[in-house]
């Protein structure tokens, strides 16, 4: 299931296992260098967290021709089991790409089964960062409605 | 996405990166996009434009040729008059330049579902 708007991306997946251990995969190292990644093409070799609000995360890995790549990022909000939040920069790609966005889970047990929602969001904000405007999300939403 | 799509992606997009840029930026201004709106419900000139605001004409001149450049407005003939039209299609590039992230997170949510009910 997925929904997305211009300015946001939303993935959603159902886990069978209970919140909180979806939660400690997201967040300690040794358990997210396990996952993140895909054999083949690139893979995540080290993660290094400081969990607090306001701490900085940082994963580097190798891409699939062996080029490093890292990932850094703040954690903005901490509320184990349901909540995660943090800042996302990566360092590949063109320049003008390599900026703050914002990455947040939100996790959702129910009856055993658990809900993880990934809202990457901010692209908008930053590239319009000259202006500081807010708001034409909307115009962006009805535009994309007269698009289709 | 990987990384190495990711770069490949970056080398073969950047000028369409940087028209997506030109759109983000017509679109960061609240004039501009009253602009819009009122040539979403139909193609209007531009004086008809200049009346629905307290601005100088030549301000909504200006306006309009920073949405032009962006692809956003086009202009269309009409008897004497030209008149202004909206072409909404620049806004699928970026939707485009969203894509790989979709892909990524698509992807990294599998691979933590695996992780998490296989361990």
């Amino acid at each position: 299931m997925a929904t997305q708007t211009l300015d946001a991306i939303v993935r959603e997946i159902e886990i069978n296992a209970p919140a909180a251990k979806v939660f400690a995969a997201l967040t300690e190292p040794e358990q997210l260098v396990q996952w993140w990644g895909h054999p083949g093409s690139y893979h995540c070799t080290k993660m290094e967290a400081d969990l607090r609000v306001g701490g900085r995360w940082r994963t580097t890995g190798e891409s699939k021709d062996g080029s490093p790549f890292s990932v850094t990022g703040e954690y903005r909000v901490i509320e184990p089991p349901h909540a995660l939040e943090f800042t996302w920069r990566h360092d590949w790609g063109a320049h003008e790409d390599q900026i703050d966005t914002l990455v947040r889970y939100d996790i959702e047990e129910r009856d055993g089964v658990t809900r993880v929602r990934v809202t990457h969001s901010g692209f908008a904000d930053v590239a319009s960062r000259d202006d500081h405007e807010r708001g034409w999300g909307t115009v962006l939403g009805w535009l994309r409605g007269y698009l289709q | 996405m990987t990384a190495t799509r990711t770069r490949g992606a970056a080398r073969s997009t950047r000028s369409r990166r940087a028209s997506s840029d030109a759109v983000f930026k017509a679109l960061a201004d609240p004039t501009r996009r009253e602009i819009l709106s009122l040539l979403r419900e139909r193609r209007r000139s531009v004086g008809e434009i200049a009346s629905n605001f307290q601005v100088s004409r030549p301000a909504i001149s200006k306006h309009l040729r920073l949405l032009r450049s962006a692809g956003l407005v086009v202009d269309r003939p009409e008897g004497t008059a030209r008149m202004c039209e909206l072409n909404a299609a620049p806004l699928r590039e970026i939707d485009d330049w969203l894509e790989a992230y979709k892909t990524f997170w698509t992807t990294s949510l599998q691979a933590l579902k695996a992780h998490v009910e296989n361990s």
